[in-house]
């Protein structure tokens, strides 16, 4: 195979491969929230979890902010007398929880 | 009562008993030192400031099929889109979505943020409505409860703005309920310890305004939906309220 044979299959691989990550393309009208805060569910997901993990009161957490995170979201949680940061998957697994 | 006047009694009646709010919640007392006052509300406002700016940096998005770009839903965009379509965008629209909590059915979950209420059905599942929240300096966030509601609600304008409007003044003694009405179709008073919080779920006479942070704290929504949720909910249900940058906490 030349090598201009072969760059073009490197490249067509690539392509194909990126294909298949793009995103569905917006629909008319479609809402999205630009601050990209985590679902509801996730932040009280994290609010349990941490609260589990931590040893409190699940009554003293709280989610007061949540961000976009690689892979999820990093929701910041009031823990009462401090504060923790959860990390939550997409898919509502939480992957980590520290007190800040 | 023209269209511009009920907007202007909606936010007004709102931004009036949140104020008062924030200043009987800070305020050392209940009277007459307008200096105090002033520093009270300026202490709230400015331990609001980073969450103001966190809040700010939320913005709600349409994607426009005219321009195939990404537009901010802003009040203009959202009378227009009313006007054109007689009804809020889909995405706003009430619907059954899957939903992971560990809260009990009949619990009403608040996303702020994204501008959606959440009733907890059985089976990891719940019905999500759009909803318009408080603008910015007027987001609360926390966990109150449903401590009664009332269908086509009376409003009554704070004494201020009857003293201040001759409109408002004709309703010194309550607006009743109806169409016009700024609290829309049906009201659940949200308590705290059994204390009125001041907060409403309601509907609204701007049903363009859902999907928006215009109100004064108070959560709003589509006629047909705070109808459907009235049906619903019980007295005494747990309303978890989940809004980044909040300027107020209730009950955590």
């Amino acid at each position: 195979m030349t090598r201009l044979k072969f760059a073009a299959s490197c490249t067509l691989a690539v392509a194909l491969a990126g294909c298949s990550s793009i995103e569905p393309p917006p629909q008319p009208n479609e809402i999205r929230n630009q601050g990209a805060t985590a679902p509801a569910d996730l932040q009280l997901v994290c609010a349990s979890e941490a609260a589990t993990r931590l040893q409190i009161n699940a009554a003293n957490v709280f989610p007061i902010s949540s961000t976009s995170a690689p892979g999820g979201f990093q929701v910041t949680l009031n823990t009462g007398n401090g504060q923790a940061l959860c990390l939550i998957d997409e898919n509502g697994a939480v992957q980590s929880v520290q007190r800040v | 009562m023209d269209g511009r006047q009920r907007r202007s009694y909606q936010g007004m009646v709102e931004m009036k008993a949140c104020i008062r709010n924030i200043v009987s919640r800070f305020a050392l007392k209940p009277a007459g030192n307008i200096r105090r006052r002033a520093l009270a509300c300026g202490l709230a406002l400015a331990t609001g400031l980073t969450g103001i700016g966190a809040a700010l940096a939320i913005e709600t998005q349409i994607f426009d099929p005219r321009t195939r770009t990404w537009v901010e839903y802003d009040q203009n965009r959202a009378i227009s889109y009313y006007r054109a379509h007689g009804t809020a965008p889909e995405d706003f629209q009430r619907t059954v979505v899957e939903f992971r909590t560990a809260e009990k059915p009949g619990t009403i979950i608040i996303d702020g943020d994204r501008h959606y209420l959440y009733y907890i059905l059985p089976n990891f599942q719940a019905i999500r409505y759009g909803i318009g929240v408080g603008r910015e300096g007027f987001g609360w966030a926390g966990v109150v409860e449903v401590g009664r509601k009332q269908e086509w609600p009376t409003w009554t304008p704070p004494a201020e703005m009857v003293a201040r409007d001759e409109n408002a003044a004709k309703w010194k003694d309550g607006m009743p309920g109806g169409p016009d009405n700024p609290l829309g179709a049906r009201a659940l008073y949200l308590y705290e310890n059994g204390q009125d919080t001041i907060y409403r779920i309601h509907g609204t006479s701007q049903p363009w305004s859902i999907g928006l942070n215009l109100s004064s704290g108070c959560i709003r929504m589509l006629n047909e939906d705070v109808t459907d949720l009235y049906e619903r909910v019980e007295i005494g249900a747990k309303v978890i309220v989940l809004m980044q940058g909040a300027a107020l906490y209730k009950g955590v």
